[in-house]
């Protein structure tokens, strides 16, 4: 393996704890009781049977699959996608991610592209990432520093998002509270969804859509 | 009963669930006589995809949700793919006022009467519980046998583990938010 090469790790774990380090010139190096296979760039870990400490090569890709064991990722990754039941899910950095769960807590620092997140529960914590498509069926969502398209999806959590820069947000509830903060400055067309006939105002460089059946919308320039 | 009727109930196909997504709290929010009309016109939409594909058939109601079965990964990819679309077109015009998130996995199942059961079931209802709105998830076992797609890209996700079933279901994503 070359140093430091970016590599696809694929994890198909269970219940047991993962954890994974990103680390500038590392190589791939897995510490527990798992079976882990090479072919070129490409890294498949199973056979997962206690918790397992994995270290790759800073950019690498990454795929976990678990039922309930924790994942926790820290440094900078490519892509990242888990699929996990109730174990909570950490991503420090990454340049997109999928994540996906029923019950777990997903937490998620800096994502450069895109970020896509559905959580039946689960509290979901996305401090930046640009585009942001999340999807939560009573879990918060809270999206701090957006640079990119959001659409978000509730039936009844809460949804906070705060962009860095104008762009279309679409967010939407059933009965949980809407908070969209737009920059200082920004003139945005609010629109009642897809029906809604009414004309931009001018100067509107932005198109927030933002619906609760029963939950209130609050829409603001910071 | 014996292992030759056990033989003969046993199918191949792809099965889909669609759900849809809120419909407890919609229920709650805009009273019974919605309620009732958003299952009509999900069922509508669905017999719809079914037609235009000629293959494949409702197998049952699940409260919210549907029970769908087709013969093959290509036709039951036929039939997620037009009833997303059907979905989708419905919602841009206000017409449909919830989401839709489908599972699809294609596998070895068992007939009891009407209904199917077996493992490849059980799959795809733990692989809907991971759709998020407008989005569809399917399994490899799906994308093998299914060929062309359409339009649609197809983005991997990652694998996902089923009780009782040894090797992870690798998931893929069609989607359009919504």
């Amino acid at each position: 393996m070359t140093d430091g090469a970016a590599l696809m790790v694929r994890i198909a774990g269970d219940t047991h704890r993962i954890e994974m380090r990103a680390v500038e010139g590392g190589e791939f190096d897995i510490r527990g009781d798992a079976r882990a296979r090479r072919s070129g760039g490409v890294v498949t870990v199973d056979e997962v049977r206690s918790r397992i400490r994995v270290t790759v090569p800073v950019g690498s890709d990454v795929v976990v699959g678990t039922v309930s064991g924790r994942v926790a990722l820290s440094g900078r990754f490519g892509h990242v996608a888990v699929v996990s039941e109730s174990g909570r899910v950490e991503v420090e950095r990454a340049e997109s991610v999928d994540v996906r769960t029923e019950t777990s807590r997903v937490e998620v620092g800096e994502v450069a592209g895109v970020c896509r997140i559905r959580s039946t529960s689960g509290r979901v914590e996305v401090v930046s990432c640009g585009a942001a498509d999340v999807a939560s069926t009573t879990g918060r969502v809270e999206l701090r520093q957006v640079d990119g398209v959001v659409d978000a999806h509730s039936v009844s959590g809460r949804i906070e998002l705060s962009l860095e820069r104008p762009h279309d947000v679409r967010a939407e509830t059933l009965t949980g509270r809407i908070e969209v903060s737009l920059p200082p400055g920004t003139v945005a067309f609010r629109s009642d969804g897809p029906t809604d006939q009414r004309l931009p105002p001018p100067g509107a460089v932005c198109t927030v859509t933002a619906r609760s059946e029963t939950g209130k919308v609050v829409v603001a320039t910071r | 009963m014996t292992a030759a009727t056990m033989t003969a109930s046993a199918i191949d196909g792809t099965v889909i669930f669609s759900d849809l997504v809120g419909f407890t709290e919609f229920n709650g929010a805009r009273g019974d006589v919605a309620a009732v009309e958003v299952l009509d016109r999900h069922r509508a939409l669905m017999d719809e995809a079914l037609a235009e594909a000629r293959d494949g058939r409702v197998v049952k109601e699940l409260g919210d949700g549907l029970l769908v079965w087709s013969p093959s990964a290509a036709a039951g990819m036929r039939v997620a793919t037009g009833f997303l679309d059907g979905v989708l077109d419905a919602r841009s015009t206000g017409e449909f006022p919830l989401a839709v998130r489908i599972g699809v996995h294609h596998g070895t199942m068992h007939r009891r009467g009407d209904d199917i059961v077996g493992q490849t079931v059980n799959i795809a209802a733990r692989i809907v519980n991971l759709a998020g709105p407008g989005e569809i998830l399917l399994s490899d076992a799906v994308l093998d046998g299914s060929g062309h797609l359409g339009p649609f890209a197809v983005e991997p996700i990652g694998p996902t583990s089923v009780k009782g079933v040894a090797e992870a279901v690798w998931l893929y994503r069609i989607g359009c938010s919504g």
